[in-house]
């Protein structure tokens, strides 16, 4: 039981509270503060600091010169289309069957998560020879049904799903578990009182399943398109944003601009203009939810 | 108030726990110094080369420490030795490639040392005078060259002897080379006649082969889409599409070409000093090497490493007399040369000559020879944004969604439009 003075109580919230608090400042705030400053200046940080110039919102203007972007932010969609959907369901259907009991579930349990703490470079290497083209498993298997696979990474139009492809295996395990901790939330009595009044299990998903771990998708959705235009540690590791420049995305440009072209002050700008993009949809996800999400009560 | 200054205390306190990471600067205690040393080339196969490199120059140094802060080239090297330099937290000294050196160098980021020289018993005849040309900038010496390495054409004697072609000579064209190749391609499937990657840097040397370049002589002007450019490109397109002597990205199926090579399935493949070490201990056959064909002349790839005192060390003496150990200490030297970690940098005629005796590859003097026709990327401050125009438009071209004329029109007209010259 509690037996602190109201001031006693406040300092130990302040004492407790101030080493991330502290963190969130210095390692959060201040350089999202300073890349507001620096999107107004042509800053290059080998040239120092006397070399600084202040340019106003020319960085800003230079957004909409940059043919690139545009197609990065198409890139990104295509990125999107493919993977949320995807991801979705794998990690949807994951989620039901942990939901149930069956023989090696703990076992099974550890060995679908493993993905999600390996680190990238591990699983990019390993797909990268999983879609090879020549000798790849994914197309072997693919023979064995009679279809001639793609050389994947290497196609300017397969190289984003064979992205996907391994982005959805990597991360499946972790949204599962975030849906499987929604499906153990929803209460047994109502999938009984629907069995007793005649409900299949298809019909069951459909009117009480979804709809009570609609805020869950909800959350999820908006996580994976807030990341999904983050899009670039697999995409950068797997094929550096080719071939030929068909799988760049805004956040490799953001940070090409930076670290190669050392042009700091249009690095932050894109950063800012990414950030703006992101806020946008995002708004605009959360209009829409009514039209889909369910709170209970 | 007495609590609340306590809680402050504590908060002190808990900053001074996080302050370090911000804390930079060497060291210092009764005259001893100490340097930190960022470098990339070592990696894991010379990381005890250097350490003993280190040692060596401790044991004659006694007032300095080394700091030995060793990296891999993939481990985000550039991207962390940017973010200190910008954070007043550079190394005292650190390795840089050729192309970020002129990225530095350009910028003026790099401490000038023609006055460390004349200030120093260093004497700096000791280095190749090509060496030193290639690391001034603006008239002033920029860094010290640490090792070189050219690039080659590296060719499997089993597989010409097979094809019935003579081996490669350093008078030999693209005609003879193409022509061996095709022959060498006619042994089997997946055998390929030669393999030169077709991206930026190799069009930029290529194309000076057959007479074409980035710019014209003066850097005043972008000339990426030339005829002796274009014709260059189309040159390298036809090796895979038209000739079949080289694999496509399809067919090389993301195998190393050191693979393809050591298998025995690639004739001729071209590749710097660095690639010797492992071909030594995995090509169970015949290999020699050659001065790179040209067309209507020579030019040949040249990469070399350079150690850099930061401009804003305390100590640019001890850093001088450090980098300048590690490139010419005789012993140091002897250790760069006993691991083949490139090659030193030293004028002196006999270390060369020891070099080249360490066979194979068979006539190993074209490392040498292949220093006469080496070309330097151009010093240009915006030499990363047209690197990335240009090889984003040959690989499309590479690729088939452009054609070469293309291609290139395209890369002079985007040049024209980002690039300040």
């Amino acid at each position: 039981m509690y037996t602190g003075t109201v001031k006693q109580n406040r300092r130990a919230v302040i004492f407790f509270l101030f080493p991330a608090v502290a963190a969130l400042v210095v390692f959060f705030l201040l350089p999202i503060g300073e890349s507001v400053i620096m999107s107004l200046l042509d800053y290059d940080p080998l040239k120092g600091f006397s070399a600084i110039k202040f340019v106003g919102l020319e960085n800003f203007k230079r957004l909409y010169t940059t043919k690139d972007l545009a197609i990065q932010f198409r890139h990104v969609l295509y990125y999107m289309v493919l993977y949320i959907p995807l991801v979705l369901m794998t990690s949807m259907s994951q989620a039901l069957m942990l939901n149930k009991d069956f023989a090696g579930k703990k076992l099974y349990k550890i060995l679908f998560y493993l993905p999600v703490i390996s680190s990238w470079v591990a699983v990019a290497l390993i797909w990268k020879w999983l879609l090879n083209g020549k000798y790849g498993l994914i197309n072997n298997w693919l023979m064995i049904i009679g279809i001639q696979g793609p050389s994947w990474i290497r196609s300017q139009v397969w190289a984003m799903p064979g992205v996907v492809l391994a982005a959805v295996w990597k991360d499946t395990g972790y949204y599962a578990l975030i849906l499987l901790a929604a499906l153990k939330g929803i209460d047994k009595n109502y999938y009984e009182a629907a069995r007793i009044d005649g409900a299949g299990a298809w019909q069951r998903f459909k009117s009480i399943t979804m709809p009570l771990i609609s805020p869950t998708l909800f959350l999820l959705v908006i996580i994976n398109v807030i990341n999904g235009f983050q899009v670039f540690e697999s995409i950068y590791i797997m094929t550096e944003g080719g071939p030929a420049g068909a799988t760049r995305v805004p956040v490799e440009q953001i940070y090409r601009n930076a670290f190669t072209y050392y042009n700091m002050g249009y690095a932050s700008a894109l950063a800012w203009a990414l950030a703006i993009v992101i806020f946008s949809v995002t708004v605009v996800q959360f209009s829409f939810q009514k039209k889909w999400v369910t709170y209970e009560g | 108030m007495k609590n609340r200054y306590r809680v402050l205390i504590v908060m002190i306190i808990m900053c001074c726990f996080v302050t370090p990471v911000f804390a930079s600067g060497a060291a210092e205690d009764d005259g001893k110094i100490t340097i930190k040393y960022n470098n990339f080339s070592a990696g894991e196969t010379n990381a005890a080369v250097l350490q003993e490199m280190i040692a060596l120059f401790e044991a004659e140094n006694p007032n300095i420490t080394i700091e030995n802060e060793a990296m891999g080239y993939g481990d985000n090297y550039w991207t962390q030795l940017v973010t200190r330099i910008a954070g007043n937290d550079a190394p005292d000294c650190f390795e840089l490639n050729m192309e970020n050196f002129l990225a530095h160098a350009t910028r003026g980021s790099l401490r000038p040392l023609d006055s460390l020289f004349a200030d120093t018993d260093l004497d700096k005849s000791v280095y190749s005078s090509g060496l030193l040309e290639a690391v001034s900038f603006d008239g002033e010496l920029q860094a010290i060259p640490l090792m070189f390495s050219t690039v080659v054409l590296v060719y499997n004697m089993d597989l010409f002897d097979r094809a019935g072609v003579a081996y490669p000579t350093k008078d030999w064209t693209w005609e003879d080379s193409l022509a061996a190749a095709k022959k060498i391609s006619a042994l089997g499937d997946d055998t390929w006649g030669m393999f030169n990657p077709i991206q930026f840097w190799e069009f930029y040397k290529v194309s000076q082969q057959n007479g074409g370049g980035l710019m014209t002589p003066d850097g005043k002007t972008l000339t990426i889409n030339s005829k002796a450019n274009v014709e260059t490109l189309q040159y390298m397109l036809d090796r895979i599409d038209v000739h079949h002597v080289m694999p496509s990205m399809e067919e090389l199926a993301d195998r190393p070409e050191s693979d393809l090579f050591v298998e025995g399935k690639l004739g001729m493949w071209l590749n710097g000093v660095w690639a010797f070490n492992d071909l030594q201990l995995r090509a169970d056959f015949p290999w020699g090497v050659e001065v790179e064909p040209g067309n209507l002349s020579k030019a040949t790839h040249f990469f070399g490493n350079v150690g850099c005192v930061s401009k804003t060390t305390k100590h640019p003496e001890a850093a001088f007399k450090f980098l300048n150990f590690l490139a010419s200490n005789p012993k140091a030297v002897d250790l760069r040369l006993d691991a083949q970690w490139e090659l030193p940098t030293v004028s002196d005629p006999a270390i060369m000559q020891r070099y080249i005796a360490d066979t194979p590859p068979e006539n190993k003097i074209a490392v040498v020879n292949s220093l006469d026709y080496a070309v330097k990327p151009p010093a240009l401050e915006q030499f990363a944004e047209l690197t990335n125009i240009v090889n984003t438009k040959i690989e499309m071209a590479r690729e088939g969604l452009l054609s070469a004329q293309d291609a290139l029109d395209q890369a002079q007209k985007e040049a024209e439009a980002q690039i300040t010259l």
